[in-house]
């Protein structure tokens, strides 16, 4: 189980697609600083919704605004990101 | 700096990410201080800084698109959004903090055309 | 190096130029103390303006300068004003600087 952490916004830059293209469906992502951007986007929410388990930094998403509806995607805080690192046995950085 | 320039100003940054934004934003507010005619341009990610439901002090930023809502009384009155990138980002034009002209991608060639000097931040 | 003065009993952190590190270290009792070490007495007319670039500050984000000052004062309380030579008037060092000074505010960003 590995966690992908994405932190960059998926409108200018290509890290949040390349890591969907290889993510394991028991994977986990994680969507931190201006990757919670992606959110805004219709598309790539639906494909989001289709991953077993997608968390998003709270404290990102609400400094930029961002809105998130009760779905599948988690809220997390700084000390859950922590332990998410520590459950999934290796952590990719996108 | 004694005569006029129209200078344009280009935002294609999100505003945390990097400090572009705020750095953007100053350089407008000095310029606009010697009375340069400032032009700012938000596209791409760089619409996003005008996002008016932000709160960066979860993240220890500076709130500065608030300083937004000051612009008029720094004379910077063309401020310029690009349609495709509001829509791109599902965001309507009321979801902004201040009231902007939008206009469409094609339009910015012909816009920066007409300005002496460009900067890109 | 570190500069500060007391106030209250309390040690307020200022930059070199003696302002405010901190915007919420200010009181309005401590207006009249920044005031004197810009050697200002300060008059309702005084009051108005501090009490009015704070204000300027807490809903903007930001230190109005000169050119913003005169044009947001003409807006609020119209041309008398709103002029730069009824503010030099007030704060002979230059409003800005001054005024911002003295309601605990960031030095106005003006030169790059």
């Amino acid at each position: 189980m590995i966690l992908h952490k994405v932190a960059s916004s998926p409108f200018s830059h290509r890290a949040l697609d390349h890591c969907l293209q290889r993510i394991h469906a028991t994977d986990g992502l994680l969507l931190t600083q201006d990757a919670v951007y992606g959110l805004m986007d219709k598309e790539l929410s639906t494909k989001l919704q289709q991953l077993e388990a997608v968390f998003v930094l709270k404290e990102d998403a609400e400094a930029r605004g961002i809105e998130i509806e009760p779905s599948t995607i988690q809220l997390i805080n700084y000390e859950q990101f922590v332990e998410l690192c520590l459950k999934y046995e290796k952590v990719i950085s996108w | 700096m004694s005569q006029t320039n129209k200078i344009a100003i280009v935002n294609k940054s999100a505003p945390y990410g990097s400090s572009n934004g705020q750095e953007s934003l100053d350089m407008a507010l000095a310029m606009s201080n010697f009375a340069q005619e400032v032009s700012l341009f938000f596209i791409e990610d760089g619409v996003l800084q005008l996002l008016d439901t932000q709160r960066p002090t979860a993240i220890d930023a500076k709130a500065y698109h608030k300083t937004f809502k000051a612009l008029e009384f720094y004379d910077i009155e063309n401020i310029y959004v690009c349609k495709q990138s509001l829509a791109q980002r599902g965001i309507d034009s009321s979801q902004l903090c201040i009231t902007t002209t939008l206009i469409e991608t094609t339009e910015l060639p012909e816009l920066l055309a007409s300005q002496q000097q460009v900067m890109c931040f | 190096m570190e500069y500060h003065f007391e106030f209250s009993g309390k040690n307020i952190a200022t930059d070199k130029a003696g302002y405010l590190l901190n915007v919420e270290d200010w009181q309005t009792d401590m207006a009249p103390t920044l005031a004197q070490t810009e050697n200002i007495q300060l008059t309702d007319n005084h009051w108005e303006v501090v009490k009015f670039v704070r204000q300027f500050y807490l809903e903007f984000n930001t230190s109005p300068a000169m050119r913003a000052l005169v044009k947001a004062m003409a807006n609020e309380f119209g041309p008398e004003k709103g002029n730069s030579r009824y503010l030099f008037k007030l704060f002979p060092k230059g409003p800005a600087k001054q005024a911002t000074k003295i309601a605990g505010l960031p030095k106005p960003a003006k030169c790059l």
